[in-house]
């Protein structure tokens, strides 16, 4: 199977990525209902309890609120990103400016967003550990893969450009 | 760029409609008007040899070489 074009593994993922960024958008959106109406428990410990209304049920997790919610967030930015990048590479031509649009824009989301993730749990949060600083770099690699890819792209749309140039 | 196409002056020595020199080359009208407007990257040599018999012409009367300063 195909990694580009039509029919292939890119318009395959495109669905999943998608539902994806809606489930994270929903959990997002629900994180913030939470926030705003006060419905929750945070603990020293840094636990979370998050009661969930009309009934005695809760969701326990020993992550700050604003953590889960900056999570949630960065998940459906990022895979509202990947998705529209899955959709071009299913388009049937692959050197193109949209498809180079939008793997810089995924590229240079993965490299900034770890950074500002970061800083933002180091200097305001002071809850950033070990754990999330490898993640951080993991994410960072991918973007500095995608940049690699991306020069590659771009050397492929010129030579798409001097093809169909040639009469 | 250094090369000019005067394949428009030979259409019209020749008294040949794009259209047609088209269907005799063998390409498109897009292609044969990015051809005349300069903005082709290269030409092929079956290309340029289909035109030359079409217009009865040597390479030279279509492709022509100036300076930057010209």
């Amino acid at each position: 199977m195909n990694f580009f074009g039509k029919k292939s593994i890119s318009s395959v993922l495109y669905s999943p990525a998608l539902v994806v960024t809606i489930i994270m958008a929903v959990l997002s959106l629900l994180v913030i209902y939470y926030l705003i109406t006060g419905n929750y428990d945070m603990f020293s410990s840094g636990t979370t309890v998050l009661n969930i209304p009309g009934t005695d049920l809760n969701l326990k997790t020993h992550h700050s609120i604003f953590i889960i919610l900056g999570s949630f967030m960065f998940n459906t930015v990022y895979f509202y990103v990947l998705s529209r990048l899955f959709k071009t590479f299913s388009n049937a031509i692959l050197f193109s400016e949209q498809t180079i649009r939008h793997l810089r824009v995924f590229a240079y989301f993965n490299v900034i967003a770890p950074i500002v993730a970061c800083f933002i749990a180091f200097l305001i949060l002071d809850s950033a550990n070990f754990e999330f600083v490898i993640q951080g770099a993991l994410v960072i690699a991918v973007g500095i893969f995608c940049f690699m890819i991306l020069s590659i792209i771009k050397k492929g749309q010129h030579l798409q450009t001097e093809n169909d140039l040639t009469i | 760029m250094p090369i000019i196409i005067n394949l428009d002056v030979v259409l019209a020595q020749r008294k040949m409609k794009s259209k047609e020199l088209a269907e005799i080359v063998g390409i498109t009208e897009a292609n044969l008007s990015i051809l005349k407007s300069g903005k082709a990257k290269a030409v092929r040599f079956s290309t340029l040899e289909a035109i030359c018999e079409a217009l009865n012409c040597q390479p030279g009367d279509i492709l022509e070489f100036t300076t930057e300063s010209e």
